[in-house]
């Protein structure tokens, strides 16, 4: 197994693919780290600086070469915007309450109300809930058919993965465990 | 959290940089959502260093997503502990699971699964161009299979179970009963791994009566084993069984 394992990542060193993606995401470190830094300078910024003025971005190598203070045509002055790239705690929702649809959800409806108090979801209430409508988990037997039994019997079919109880955390404390990667080429 | 993650891409344009981004999304899931981690999100809001409201949005993503399976199950599902902390790890799995997968199709593969302590999400087919085939392990005898599952339909896979020494289920209505002790397995295959995940404990905190509850939802297919080695299925889940 790390046989195959080791002839695969070999294998993959030997390979212009590898190049390629070692090249993109040099280029993509590069590029994201000039968008950071300009953004580190721009308390807030007046625009997504990665967005504009950039010929060929994709391919050229060069990082973008606006002016940070200068905003380009076309964008506003003093509104913030957020790139995609960074986190979602740049995201804001506006003050108020919400309610979603109600939503089938198997074993009945759902209905959330989503309550946002400057800026930040604050609360989330839910409105309606299956059992709302007196549908309990109390099944009679006399409610269904009966569901089929058989008595467990050992298998010997050929299997790709196997479900079932694991030991958790006592046993593999630190971080994930060291984990088989297999990717059959 | 802290169980063993198992990737298996079967395109052959796979990277190790694609699987490595999957580990990398895992172990940041480990490091918001462990209660053996002390310097973890949830740990903080279990001390009281952290309120609900300053949460991280995943985070407050997940309770929402808990106190809506709390309802749907009325009350089987439950992330507070006996000791009153917080534990949304019986969600966490199949919604990272879930997660994980969307990563590797946003990534562009079609044939792979993703496995986390053996709760499994499954897209395409195999190196065989199959469905995937699944063994249920034996509660009695963990080198033996009892049931294969074929699964061809991007469906996901959880198993609940008490048969490894020190971990136990508890109904969270009636800690006062002790743990569930007549059903020693519960497998749950459901439109993806996430609610097959969320609906797995619970059903399996109703005992003998889980495998109906599974019955009762559509989309959601189920296996039980109890103590005495007798096994329940659904009606839709021999659909699984041949290949």
């Amino acid at each position: 197994m790390v046989l195959s394992l080791i002839r695969f990542v070999h294998s993959l060193f030997m390979s212009s693919s590898l190049k390629k993606i070692l090249f993109a995401v040099v280029l993509v470190a590069a590029f994201g780290g000039y968008v950071l830094y300009q953004r580190s300078q721009n308390i807030p910024s007046a625009s997504a600086i990665a967005t504009n003025n950039t010929p060929g971005a994709g391919g050229s190598g060069t990082p973008p070469q606006t002016e940070p203070n200068n905003p380009t045509s076309g964008t506003q002055l003093g509104t913030t915007t957020t790139t995609a790239a960074n986190s979602t705690e740049t995201v804001s929702y506006k003050d108020g309450e919400y309610t979603g649809p109600v939503t089938n959800a198997f074993f009945g409806n759902v209905q959330v109300k989503a309550v946002i108090k400057n800026g930040k979801l604050t609360d989330v209430v839910v409105l309606e809930a299956p059992n709302d409508r007196a549908m309990t988990i109390k099944i009679t037997n006399d409610s269904m058919p009966k569901l089929k039994e058989e008595a467990i019997v050992a298998q010997s079919a050929k299997i790709d993965i196997i479900s079932g109880a694991t030991q958790t955390s006592e046993a593999y404390r630190d971080s994930l465990a060291a984990a088989l990667a297999q990717a059959k080429v | 959290m802290g169980m063993p993650i198992t990737v298996e891409v079967v395109d052959p344009y796979v990277t190790q940089a694609a699987l490595d981004a999957v580990y990398d999304y895992f172990r940041s899931v480990d490091e918001r959502f462990s209660v053996y981690k002390d310097t973890s999100e949830i740990t903080r809001i279990n001390k009281g260093l952290l309120t609900r409201e300053e949460a991280s949005t995943d985070m407050r993503s997940i309770f929402r997503l808990c106190e809506e399976t709390k309802q749907l199950t009325d009350g089987y599902f439950d992330i507070r502990k006996p000791d009153g902390s917080l534990d949304p790890s019986g969600l966490v799995k199949g919604w990272a699971i879930f997660h994980a997968a969307d990563l590797l199709d946003r990534l562009g593969f079609q044939n792979f699964f993703v496995d986390a302590g053996s709760d499994i999400q499954v897209r395409g087919h195999n190196t065989e161009d199959k469905p995937w085939a699944i063994g249920i392990k034996n509660p009695f005898d963990q080198t033996q299979i009892v049931k294969t599952m074929y699964l061809g339909q991007n469906e996901g896979v959880a198993t609940s179970g008490t048969y490894i020494r020190g971990q136990h289920i508890y109904n969270p209505k009636a800690v006062q009963q002790g743990p569930i002790t007549d059903i020693v397995s519960l497998t749950v295959i459901g439109s993806n791994v996430y609610e097959a995940d969320r609906f797995a404990t619970p059903a399996f905190a109703m005992g003998k009566e889980g495998i109906r509850f599974i019955e009762r939802i559509n989309g959601l297919e189920g296996y039980q084993i109890d103590k005495h080695g007798i096994a329940t299925m659904t009606s839709g889940f021999e659909k699984y069984i041949s290949s």
